[in-house]
Protein backbone atom coordinates (compact mmCIF):
# COMPACT_ATOMS: atom_id res chain seq x y z
CA UNK A 1 0.00 0.00 0.00
CA UNK A 2 1.45 3.37 -0.71
CA UNK A 3 1.19 6.67 0.55
CA UNK A 4 0.10 9.68 -1.57
CA UNK A 5 1.54 13.16 -1.64
CA UNK A 6 0.03 16.21 -3.20
CA UNK A 7 3.05 18.08 -4.28
CA UNK A 8 2.89 21.70 -4.12
CA UNK A 9 4.12 24.77 -6.78
CA UNK A 10 4.75 28.14 -7.75
CA UNK A 11 6.61 29.65 -10.38
CA UNK A 12 7.04 26.79 -12.00
CA UNK A 13 9.26 24.74 -9.12
CA UNK A 14 8.15 22.57 -6.40
CA UNK A 15 8.01 24.13 -3.01
CA UNK A 16 9.79 22.57 0.21
CA UNK A 17 6.74 22.33 1.69
CA UNK A 18 6.60 18.94 -0.37
CA UNK A 19 9.55 17.99 0.48
CA UNK A 20 8.83 18.15 4.08
CA UNK A 21 5.82 16.13 3.12
CA UNK A 22 7.60 13.65 1.62
CA UNK A 23 9.78 13.23 4.82
CA UNK A 24 6.56 12.53 6.45
CA UNK A 25 5.57 10.15 4.06
CA UNK A 26 8.57 8.63 4.31
CA UNK A 27 8.11 8.21 7.83
CA UNK A 28 4.41 5.87 7.45
CA UNK A 29 5.82 4.06 4.23
CA UNK A 30 8.12 2.81 1.65
CA UNK A 31 5.99 3.32 -1.38
CA UNK A 32 5.78 7.29 -1.69
CA UNK A 33 4.02 8.93 -4.75
CA UNK A 34 3.62 12.59 -5.46
CA UNK A 35 0.64 13.96 -7.57
CA UNK A 36 1.78 17.10 -9.30
CA UNK A 37 -1.58 18.76 -10.62
CA UNK A 38 -0.22 21.58 -13.02
CA UNK A 39 -0.75 23.14 -15.79
CA UNK A 40 0.98 21.97 -19.51
CA UNK A 41 3.79 24.01 -19.82
CA UNK A 42 5.23 23.47 -16.04
CA UNK A 43 3.80 19.92 -15.86
CA UNK A 44 7.11 17.85 -17.01
CA UNK A 45 9.77 20.45 -15.50
CA UNK A 46 7.82 19.58 -12.07
CA UNK A 47 7.01 16.08 -12.10
CA UNK A 48 10.74 15.83 -12.94
CA UNK A 49 11.38 17.52 -9.76
CA UNK A 50 9.10 15.55 -7.80
CA UNK A 51 10.87 12.24 -9.23
CA UNK A 52 14.08 13.35 -7.76
CA UNK A 53 13.16 13.57 -4.26
CA UNK A 54 14.57 11.01 -2.23
CA UNK A 55 12.23 8.28 -1.00
CA UNK A 56 9.66 9.02 -3.81
CA UNK A 57 8.89 6.08 -5.81
CA UNK A 58 6.66 7.05 -8.67
CA UNK A 59 5.32 10.12 -9.55
CA UNK A 60 1.47 10.77 -11.04
CA UNK A 61 1.87 13.54 -13.56
CA UNK A 62 -1.45 15.54 -14.14
CA UNK A 63 -1.90 18.33 -16.34
CA UNK A 64 -4.01 20.26 -18.16
CA UNK A 65 -4.85 24.17 -18.83
CA UNK A 66 -7.52 24.74 -16.09
CA UNK A 67 -4.87 23.22 -13.19
CA UNK A 68 -2.99 26.44 -13.47
CA UNK A 69 -5.12 28.73 -10.52
CA UNK A 70 -5.00 25.68 -8.64
CA UNK A 71 -8.37 25.66 -7.30
CA UNK A 72 -9.61 23.80 -4.28
CA UNK A 73 -12.25 22.10 -6.56
CA UNK A 74 -10.10 20.90 -8.69
CA UNK A 75 -7.07 19.94 -6.74
CA UNK A 76 -9.34 17.45 -4.47
CA UNK A 77 -11.73 16.14 -7.52
CA UNK A 78 -8.08 15.20 -9.03
CA UNK A 79 -7.07 13.60 -6.04
CA UNK A 80 -10.22 11.81 -5.26
CA UNK A 81 -9.93 10.16 -8.38
CA UNK A 82 -6.55 8.98 -8.02
CA UNK A 83 -7.11 7.68 -4.39
CA UNK A 84 -10.56 6.00 -6.04
CA UNK A 85 -8.56 4.03 -7.95
CA UNK A 86 -7.20 2.29 -4.53
CA UNK A 87 -3.43 1.16 -3.50
CA UNK A 88 -3.14 3.95 -1.30
CA UNK A 89 -3.28 4.10 2.61
CA UNK A 90 -2.22 7.79 3.47
CA UNK A 91 -3.16 10.98 1.47
CA UNK A 92 -1.17 14.20 2.68
CA UNK A 93 0.06 17.59 1.70
CA UNK A 94 1.50 20.57 3.98
CA UNK A 95 -0.81 22.62 6.31
CA UNK A 96 -0.23 25.67 4.22
CA UNK A 97 -3.12 27.83 2.72
CA UNK A 98 -3.10 25.49 0.15
CA UNK A 99 -3.20 22.14 2.24
CA UNK A 100 -5.96 24.15 4.68
CA UNK A 101 -8.29 24.83 1.57
CA UNK A 102 -7.42 21.43 -0.17
CA UNK A 103 -7.19 18.28 2.36
CA UNK A 104 -10.68 19.49 4.27
CA UNK A 105 -12.12 19.61 1.15
CA UNK A 106 -10.85 15.76 0.11
CA UNK A 107 -11.76 14.65 3.07
CA UNK A 108 -15.49 16.26 2.64
CA UNK A 109 -15.95 14.20 -0.59
CA UNK A 110 -14.92 10.95 0.95
CA UNK A 111 -16.59 11.39 3.96
CA UNK A 112 -13.82 10.79 6.11
CA UNK A 113 -12.43 13.34 9.09
CA UNK A 114 -8.95 14.15 9.00
CA UNK A 115 -5.73 15.36 11.18
CA UNK A 116 -4.29 18.58 10.18
CA UNK A 117 -1.20 20.47 11.06
CA UNK A 118 0.07 17.26 12.72
CA UNK A 119 3.87 17.89 14.08
CA UNK A 120 4.46 14.23 15.13
CA UNK A 121 3.68 10.57 13.73
CA UNK A 122 3.06 8.37 16.61
CA UNK A 123 1.82 4.84 15.60
CA UNK A 124 0.27 4.02 12.05
CA UNK A 125 -3.43 5.96 12.48
CA UNK A 126 -2.15 8.18 15.62
CA UNK A 127 -0.63 11.80 15.01
CA UNK A 128 -0.20 14.40 17.16
CA UNK A 129 -0.57 18.32 16.89
CA UNK A 130 -0.62 21.11 18.73
CA UNK A 131 -3.37 23.03 20.06
CA UNK A 132 -4.08 26.54 22.01
CA UNK A 133 -1.53 28.09 20.36
CA UNK A 134 0.68 25.19 21.32
CA UNK A 135 -0.10 25.52 24.76
CA UNK A 136 -1.11 21.73 24.53
CA UNK A 137 -0.90 18.53 22.10
CA UNK A 138 -3.44 16.76 21.37
CA UNK A 139 -2.51 12.94 19.73
CA UNK A 140 -5.52 11.84 17.79
CA UNK A 141 -6.38 8.57 16.10
CA UNK A 142 -7.91 8.01 12.71
CA UNK A 143 -10.17 5.18 12.16
CA UNK A 144 -10.68 5.64 8.13
CA UNK A 145 -8.90 2.86 5.82
CA UNK A 146 -7.22 6.23 3.55
CA UNK A 147 -6.17 8.51 5.82
CA UNK A 148 -5.91 12.01 5.20
CA UNK A 149 -3.45 14.14 7.01
CA UNK A 150 -1.41 17.98 6.45
CA UNK A 151 1.62 18.16 8.20
CA UNK A 152 3.59 20.70 9.26
CA UNK A 153 6.09 21.58 7.29
CA UNK A 154 8.21 23.12 9.50
CA UNK A 155 8.15 20.40 11.82
CA UNK A 156 9.49 17.66 8.96
CA UNK A 157 13.11 18.39 7.41
CA UNK A 158 12.66 18.62 3.90
CA UNK A 159 13.57 15.42 1.87
CA UNK A 160 16.70 15.66 -0.25
CA UNK A 161 17.61 14.50 -4.03
CA UNK A 162 17.89 11.09 -5.36
CA UNK A 163 19.19 9.51 -8.60
CA UNK A 164 18.21 7.63 -10.51
CA UNK A 165 14.74 9.86 -10.51
CA UNK A 166 11.35 7.49 -10.06
CA UNK A 167 8.79 6.96 -13.18
CA UNK A 168 6.31 9.41 -14.16
CA UNK A 169 3.37 8.46 -15.43
CA UNK A 170 0.68 10.53 -16.50
CA UNK A 171 -2.78 10.89 -15.17
CA UNK A 172 -6.05 11.61 -17.34
CA UNK A 173 -7.02 15.43 -16.01
CA UNK A 174 -10.40 15.35 -15.17
CA UNK A 175 -12.37 18.18 -16.87
CA UNK A 176 -12.68 21.66 -14.99
CA UNK A 177 -14.78 21.89 -12.09
CA UNK A 178 -15.81 25.82 -12.84
CA UNK A 179 -17.11 26.64 -9.71
CA UNK A 180 -14.67 29.34 -8.57
CA UNK A 181 -13.18 32.11 -11.18
CA UNK A 182 -9.74 33.19 -10.42
CA UNK A 183 -9.47 36.87 -11.47
CA UNK A 184 -6.01 38.01 -10.48
CA UNK A 185 -2.92 36.72 -8.37
CA UNK A 186 -1.09 38.98 -6.44
CA UNK A 187 2.33 38.13 -5.33
CA UNK A 188 3.96 40.16 -2.56
CA UNK A 189 7.56 41.58 -3.59
CA UNK A 190 10.23 38.93 -2.29
CA UNK A 191 13.08 41.06 -1.18
CA UNK A 192 14.33 39.30 1.35
CA UNK A 193 14.07 35.12 2.03
CA UNK A 194 10.24 34.00 2.78
CA UNK A 195 9.30 33.84 6.83
CA UNK A 196 8.67 30.19 5.91
CA UNK A 197 11.99 29.35 4.84
CA UNK A 198 14.10 31.51 6.42
CA UNK A 199 17.20 30.31 8.24
CA UNK A 200 17.11 34.02 10.68
CA UNK A 201 13.96 35.86 11.21
CA UNK A 202 13.40 38.84 13.03
CA UNK A 203 10.34 39.42 14.77
CA UNK A 204 9.42 43.03 15.40
CA UNK A 205 6.68 43.55 18.23
CA UNK A 206 5.33 47.40 19.29
CA UNK A 207 8.71 47.94 21.45
CA UNK A 208 9.95 48.81 17.16
CA UNK A 209 8.88 51.81 16.38
CA UNK A 210 8.52 52.96 13.31
CA UNK A 211 11.79 55.12 12.74
CA UNK A 212 13.44 51.87 13.78
CA UNK A 213 12.34 50.13 10.31
CA UNK A 214 15.18 51.11 8.56
CA UNK A 215 17.81 49.79 11.10
CA UNK A 216 15.52 46.32 11.56
CA UNK A 217 15.68 46.35 7.45
CA UNK A 218 19.38 46.46 7.28
CA UNK A 219 19.94 44.08 10.13
CA UNK A 220 17.66 41.53 8.58
CA UNK A 221 19.87 42.22 5.10
CA UNK A 222 23.01 42.04 6.50
CA UNK A 223 22.22 39.10 8.16
CA UNK A 224 19.92 37.20 5.22
CA UNK A 225 16.88 37.34 7.46
CA UNK A 226 13.14 37.58 6.73
CA UNK A 227 10.92 40.03 9.20
CA UNK A 228 7.91 38.90 10.86
CA UNK A 229 6.24 40.99 13.28
CA UNK A 230 3.10 40.63 15.83
CA UNK A 231 -0.14 41.01 15.38
CA UNK A 232 0.17 44.04 17.70
CA UNK A 233 2.39 45.28 15.22
CA UNK A 234 -0.62 44.76 11.96
CA UNK A 235 -3.18 46.41 14.04
CA UNK A 236 -1.03 49.36 13.74
CA UNK A 237 -0.93 49.11 10.50
CA UNK A 238 2.94 49.06 10.34
CA UNK A 239 2.75 45.92 8.62
CA UNK A 240 0.64 43.98 6.78
CA UNK A 241 -0.97 40.52 7.70
CA UNK A 242 1.60 38.57 5.33
CA UNK A 243 4.15 39.29 7.66
CA UNK A 244 2.19 38.05 10.52
CA UNK A 245 3.57 35.43 13.32
CA UNK A 246 1.90 33.17 15.70
CA UNK A 247 -1.57 31.26 16.25
CA UNK A 248 -3.44 33.50 13.49
CA UNK A 249 -0.69 33.71 11.21
CA UNK A 250 2.65 32.29 10.10
CA UNK A 251 4.21 29.20 12.14
CA UNK A 252 8.14 29.35 11.72
CA UNK A 253 11.28 27.11 12.84
CA UNK A 254 14.18 28.88 12.02
CA UNK A 255 17.65 28.18 13.38
CA UNK A 256 17.42 31.70 14.72
CA UNK A 257 14.96 33.80 15.90
CA UNK A 258 15.52 37.70 16.99
CA UNK A 259 12.72 39.13 19.05
CA UNK A 260 13.07 42.82 18.90
CA UNK A 261 10.68 45.14 21.10
CA UNK A 262 8.10 41.55 21.47
CA UNK A 263 6.89 41.26 24.82
CA UNK A 264 5.98 37.39 23.89
CA UNK A 265 2.25 36.77 24.45
CA UNK A 266 1.19 33.14 24.12
CA UNK A 267 -0.54 33.54 20.70
CA UNK A 268 2.65 35.06 19.74
CA UNK A 269 4.97 32.26 20.96
CA UNK A 270 3.14 29.74 19.55
CA UNK A 271 4.49 30.99 16.03
CA UNK A 272 8.15 31.38 17.10
CA UNK A 273 8.32 28.73 19.83
CA UNK A 274 10.42 25.99 17.42
CA UNK A 275 12.99 28.43 16.99
CA UNK A 276 16.02 26.53 17.62
CA UNK A 277 17.62 29.57 18.74
CA UNK A 278 15.56 32.55 20.46
CA UNK A 279 17.18 35.81 21.01
CA UNK A 280 14.79 38.41 22.63
CA UNK A 281 15.78 42.48 22.82
CA UNK A 282 13.24 44.17 25.09
CA UNK A 283 13.62 46.94 27.60
CA UNK A 284 11.14 45.67 29.90
CA UNK A 285 12.78 43.32 31.98
CA UNK A 286 9.80 41.37 33.47
CA UNK A 287 8.47 40.69 29.81
CA UNK A 288 7.88 36.82 29.18
CA UNK A 289 9.68 36.70 26.36
CA UNK A 290 12.61 36.23 28.46
CA UNK A 291 11.44 32.98 29.99
CA UNK A 292 11.70 31.04 26.60
CA UNK A 293 14.66 33.11 25.12
CA UNK A 294 17.92 31.25 25.06
CA UNK A 295 19.74 35.15 24.90
CA UNK A 296 18.37 38.41 26.19
CA UNK A 297 19.38 41.87 26.30
CA UNK A 298 17.43 44.40 28.50
CA UNK A 299 17.87 47.78 26.67
CA UNK A 300 16.48 50.01 24.26
CA UNK A 301 16.12 48.99 20.63
CA UNK A 302 16.68 52.20 19.36
CA UNK A 303 20.70 51.50 20.87
CA UNK A 304 21.06 47.78 20.19
CA UNK A 305 19.70 47.09 16.35
CA UNK A 306 22.68 49.72 15.53
CA UNK A 307 25.00 48.43 17.64
CA UNK A 308 23.96 44.90 16.15
CA UNK A 309 24.28 46.41 12.95
CA UNK A 310 27.71 47.79 13.70
CA UNK A 311 28.60 43.76 14.31
CA UNK A 312 27.64 41.59 12.12
CA UNK B 1 -31.05 35.72 0.64
CA UNK B 2 -30.40 34.05 4.34
CA UNK B 3 -26.79 33.99 5.22
CA UNK B 4 -25.41 31.20 7.59
CA UNK B 5 -23.02 31.82 10.06
CA UNK B 6 -21.98 29.26 12.38
CA UNK B 7 -20.21 30.14 15.37
CA UNK B 8 -17.96 28.63 18.02
CA UNK B 9 -18.13 28.82 21.99
CA UNK B 10 -14.61 28.94 22.61
CA UNK B 11 -11.76 29.54 25.39
CA UNK B 12 -10.74 33.06 25.58
CA UNK B 13 -7.58 33.00 23.36
CA UNK B 14 -5.77 35.60 25.54
CA UNK B 15 -6.10 32.78 28.57
CA UNK B 16 -3.35 30.33 29.00
CA UNK B 17 -4.71 26.76 28.85
CA UNK B 18 -3.55 24.15 31.21
CA UNK B 19 -4.30 20.22 31.82
CA UNK B 20 -5.65 19.19 34.96
CA UNK B 21 -3.23 17.60 37.30
CA UNK B 22 -4.37 14.19 36.09
CA UNK B 23 -4.36 15.00 32.55
CA UNK B 24 -7.91 13.93 32.32
CA UNK B 25 -8.34 17.20 30.15
CA UNK B 26 -8.86 21.05 29.92
CA UNK B 27 -8.71 22.94 33.57
CA UNK B 28 -11.53 25.15 32.90
CA UNK B 29 -11.36 26.61 36.26
CA UNK B 30 -11.24 30.29 36.05
CA UNK B 31 -11.29 30.14 31.89
CA UNK B 32 -13.73 32.52 30.51
CA UNK B 33 -15.37 31.44 27.44
CA UNK B 34 -16.58 33.95 24.01
CA UNK B 35 -17.40 33.94 20.60
CA UNK B 36 -14.77 32.28 18.10
CA UNK B 37 -12.85 35.92 16.59
CA UNK B 38 -12.93 34.44 13.10
CA UNK B 39 -16.42 33.83 13.54
CA UNK B 40 -17.06 37.08 14.85
CA UNK B 41 -15.49 38.79 11.78
CA UNK B 42 -17.70 36.81 9.62
CA UNK B 43 -20.89 37.75 11.50
CA UNK B 44 -19.93 41.21 11.41
CA UNK B 45 -19.80 40.94 7.60
CA UNK B 46 -22.65 39.17 7.07
CA UNK B 47 -24.29 41.98 9.05
CA UNK B 48 -22.83 44.50 6.85
CA UNK B 49 -24.29 42.81 3.73
CA UNK B 50 -27.33 43.02 5.46
CA UNK B 51 -27.41 46.85 5.84
CA UNK B 52 -26.33 47.48 2.69
CA UNK B 53 -29.41 45.64 1.45
CA UNK B 54 -27.94 42.30 0.13
CA UNK B 55 -29.19 40.07 2.15
CA UNK B 56 -32.56 39.84 3.90
CA UNK B 57 -31.82 37.63 6.68
CA UNK B 58 -28.71 36.56 9.59
CA UNK B 59 -29.09 33.00 10.90
CA UNK B 60 -26.15 32.09 13.38
CA UNK B 61 -25.80 28.36 14.41
CA UNK B 62 -23.61 26.89 17.23
CA UNK B 63 -23.24 23.03 17.71
CA UNK B 64 -22.92 22.02 21.07
CA UNK B 65 -24.51 22.04 24.86
CA UNK B 66 -26.75 24.71 25.80
CA UNK B 67 -23.37 26.65 27.10
CA UNK B 68 -23.47 27.86 23.49
CA UNK B 69 -26.70 29.82 24.38
CA UNK B 70 -24.65 32.82 26.10
CA UNK B 71 -22.67 32.74 22.95
CA UNK B 72 -25.76 33.01 20.44
CA UNK B 73 -27.50 35.84 22.98
CA UNK B 74 -24.06 37.64 22.09
CA UNK B 75 -24.49 37.05 18.16
CA UNK B 76 -27.99 38.34 18.59
CA UNK B 77 -27.13 41.61 20.19
CA UNK B 78 -24.61 41.91 17.63
CA UNK B 79 -27.90 42.14 15.17
CA UNK B 80 -27.87 38.57 14.30
CA UNK B 81 -31.88 37.76 12.83
CA UNK B 82 -32.23 34.46 14.34
CA UNK B 83 -30.12 32.03 16.48
CA UNK B 84 -30.36 28.17 16.50
CA UNK B 85 -28.78 25.91 18.77
CA UNK B 86 -27.54 22.53 17.36
CA UNK B 87 -27.74 20.71 20.40
CA UNK B 88 -25.20 17.70 21.39
CA UNK B 89 -23.86 16.90 24.52
CA UNK B 90 -20.63 15.92 23.31
CA UNK B 91 -17.58 16.99 21.55
CA UNK B 92 -18.26 16.35 17.77
CA UNK B 93 -15.37 15.74 14.90
CA UNK B 94 -15.24 18.57 12.12
CA UNK B 95 -16.58 16.58 9.81
CA UNK B 96 -19.60 15.88 11.65
CA UNK B 97 -20.09 18.97 12.44
CA UNK B 98 -19.95 19.94 8.53
CA UNK B 99 -22.87 17.25 8.10
CA UNK B 100 -24.85 19.12 10.84
CA UNK B 101 -24.34 22.78 9.23
CA UNK B 102 -25.11 21.26 6.08
CA UNK B 103 -28.75 19.99 7.36
CA UNK B 104 -28.99 23.32 8.76
CA UNK B 105 -27.74 25.33 5.68
CA UNK B 106 -30.38 23.23 3.61
CA UNK B 107 -33.05 23.18 5.78
CA UNK B 108 -33.08 27.08 6.10
CA UNK B 109 -32.85 27.89 2.78
CA UNK B 110 -29.57 29.56 3.14
CA UNK B 111 -27.63 31.18 -0.13
CA UNK B 112 -24.43 32.21 1.90
CA UNK B 113 -22.65 30.40 4.21
CA UNK B 114 -19.70 32.92 5.79
CA UNK B 115 -17.76 30.68 8.01
CA UNK B 116 -14.53 31.64 10.66
CA UNK B 117 -11.21 29.67 8.94
CA UNK B 118 -10.30 28.08 12.33
CA UNK B 119 -11.99 27.53 15.73
CA UNK B 120 -9.49 29.49 18.14
CA UNK B 121 -7.76 26.70 20.49
CA UNK B 122 -8.42 23.95 18.53
CA UNK B 123 -6.95 25.33 15.02
CA UNK B 124 -8.03 22.70 12.73
CA UNK B 125 -9.17 24.69 9.89
CA UNK B 126 -11.07 22.08 8.70
CA UNK B 127 -15.13 22.32 8.68
CA UNK B 128 -15.54 25.72 6.24
CA UNK B 129 -13.47 23.69 2.94
CA UNK B 130 -15.76 20.66 4.34
CA UNK B 131 -19.05 22.45 4.45
CA UNK B 132 -18.74 24.08 0.48
CA UNK B 133 -17.71 20.34 -0.20
CA UNK B 134 -20.73 18.69 1.19
CA UNK B 135 -23.09 21.23 -0.23
CA UNK B 136 -21.49 21.14 -3.64
CA UNK B 137 -21.14 25.10 -3.25
CA UNK B 138 -17.58 26.84 -4.05
CA UNK B 139 -15.44 27.37 -1.93
CA UNK B 140 -13.62 30.89 -1.12
CA UNK B 141 -11.28 30.51 1.41
CA UNK B 142 -9.16 32.69 3.51
CA UNK B 143 -11.93 36.12 2.39
CA UNK B 144 -9.82 39.33 3.22
CA UNK B 145 -12.14 40.86 1.17
CA UNK B 146 -15.55 40.69 0.26
CA UNK B 147 -18.01 42.04 -2.30
CA UNK B 148 -21.64 40.88 -3.67
CA UNK B 149 -22.89 42.51 -6.97
CA UNK B 150 -25.82 40.42 -8.48
CA UNK B 151 -25.40 36.73 -7.83
CA UNK B 152 -21.65 36.93 -7.82
CA UNK B 153 -19.39 37.31 -5.11
CA UNK B 154 -15.97 38.10 -5.11
CA UNK B 155 -13.42 38.07 -2.74
CA UNK B 156 -9.68 38.82 -2.32
CA UNK B 157 -7.98 35.77 -0.77
CA UNK B 158 -5.24 34.99 1.17
CA UNK B 159 -2.18 32.85 -0.44
CA UNK B 160 0.72 31.46 0.57
CA UNK B 161 2.77 33.87 -1.81
CA UNK B 162 0.27 36.75 -1.55
CA UNK B 163 -3.11 36.59 -2.31
CA UNK B 164 -5.93 36.39 -5.53
CA UNK B 165 -9.14 37.46 -6.69
CA UNK B 166 -11.46 34.60 -6.39
CA UNK B 167 -15.42 35.28 -8.12
CA UNK B 168 -18.21 32.22 -7.34
CA UNK B 169 -21.89 32.73 -8.36
CA UNK B 170 -24.48 32.17 -5.50
CA UNK B 171 -25.27 30.19 -3.69
CA UNK B 172 -21.78 30.23 -2.06
CA UNK B 173 -19.46 29.42 0.93
CA UNK B 174 -16.91 31.86 1.99
CA UNK B 175 -13.97 30.65 4.33
CA UNK B 176 -13.32 34.20 6.61
CA UNK B 177 -10.32 35.60 7.74
CA UNK B 178 -10.29 37.50 11.24
CA UNK B 179 -8.96 40.92 9.62
CA UNK B 180 -12.27 40.96 6.98
CA UNK B 181 -14.48 43.03 9.09
CA UNK B 182 -14.00 44.84 12.87
CA UNK B 183 -16.50 43.08 15.32
CA UNK B 184 -19.16 46.02 16.26
CA UNK B 185 -19.57 47.07 19.82
CA UNK B 186 -22.08 45.14 21.81
CA UNK B 187 -23.90 47.44 24.00
CA UNK B 188 -25.56 46.70 27.04
CA UNK B 189 -28.97 48.19 25.96
CA UNK B 190 -28.85 45.52 23.46
CA UNK B 191 -27.42 42.72 25.27
CA UNK B 192 -30.40 43.28 28.02
CA UNK B 193 -33.17 42.97 24.93
CA UNK B 194 -31.92 39.70 24.04
CA UNK B 195 -31.52 38.04 27.04
CA UNK B 196 -34.93 36.67 27.98
CA UNK B 197 -35.19 35.66 24.01
CA UNK B 198 -35.80 32.23 23.30
CA UNK B 199 -33.39 30.55 21.37
CA UNK B 200 -35.14 27.94 19.38
CA UNK B 201 -32.91 24.17 20.13
CA UNK B 202 -32.85 20.98 17.70
CA UNK B 203 -31.32 17.83 18.88
CA UNK B 204 -28.46 16.90 16.44
CA UNK B 205 -29.71 13.48 15.98
CA UNK B 206 -32.89 14.37 15.14
CA UNK B 207 -31.37 16.32 11.54
CA UNK B 208 -30.74 12.76 9.97
CA UNK B 209 -27.06 13.16 9.45
CA UNK B 210 -24.41 10.34 10.25
CA UNK B 211 -23.27 10.78 14.22
CA UNK B 212 -20.19 8.64 13.49
CA UNK B 213 -16.79 9.84 13.95
CA UNK B 214 -13.68 9.16 12.06
CA UNK B 215 -11.13 10.44 14.31
CA UNK B 216 -10.52 10.29 18.54
CA UNK B 217 -8.72 11.91 20.88
CA UNK B 218 -6.53 9.41 22.69
CA UNK B 219 -4.79 11.87 24.79
CA UNK B 220 -3.56 15.52 25.86
CA UNK B 221 -0.30 16.51 26.32
CA UNK B 222 1.57 19.38 27.74
CA UNK B 223 4.17 20.39 25.46
CA UNK B 224 7.84 20.12 26.77
CA UNK B 225 9.06 23.70 28.17
CA UNK B 226 11.80 25.89 26.77
CA UNK B 227 14.06 26.83 29.06
CA UNK B 228 15.29 29.98 30.95
CA UNK B 229 18.36 30.94 28.88
CA UNK B 230 21.06 33.85 30.14
CA UNK B 231 20.81 37.60 29.92
CA UNK B 232 23.66 38.97 28.22
CA UNK B 233 25.04 42.43 28.84
CA UNK B 234 25.36 44.28 25.30
CA UNK B 235 24.94 43.20 21.33
CA UNK B 236 28.53 42.74 21.60
CA UNK B 237 27.64 39.48 23.63
CA UNK B 238 25.14 38.23 22.29
CA UNK B 239 27.20 38.30 18.81
CA UNK B 240 29.88 36.54 20.35
CA UNK B 241 27.93 33.88 21.90
CA UNK B 242 26.46 33.65 18.86
CA UNK B 243 29.08 33.07 16.73
CA UNK B 244 30.86 30.72 19.62
CA UNK B 245 28.46 28.49 20.79
CA UNK B 246 25.65 28.40 17.74
CA UNK B 247 27.86 29.00 14.76
CA UNK B 248 24.49 29.98 12.94
CA UNK B 249 26.31 33.16 12.25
Amino acid sequence: MAILVLAEHVDGRLEETTHSAVTAARLLGRDVHVLVMACETQGETLSQQAASIEGVTRVWSVAAPHLETQLTEDMAAQAQALLERGGYRYALMSSSYKGKRVMPYLAALRNTDLVTDLTKIEGEDTFVRPVYAGSLLVVERLKSAVKLLSIRASAFPPSGSQTPAAPIETWEALPPRCAVRCLERRRKSALRPKLSRARIVIGCGLGVEKKDMPDIEKLADKLGAAIGVTRAVVEEGIATSDYLLGQTGKIIAPELYIAIGISGAVQHLAGIKDSKVIVAVNKDPSAPIFQIADYGIVGDVGEIVPALIELV
Amino acid sequence: MKILVPIKRVIDPSFKVRLKPDHSGLDMAYMRMVMNPYDEAALEAALQLKEQGLATQVLTVSCGTDDCLETLRTALAMGADEALLVEARYAMSPLVVARLLKAVAVREGCGLVLIGRQGMGNDGNQVGAMLAALLGWPCLPFAETLTIEGTNVRTRCKTDHGSEVLEATLPTLVVVEIGLAAPRYVSMPNLMKVKKQKIPAVAAETLGVDMEMGVAVVQLRSPPERSRGVMLPDAATLIERLRTETRII
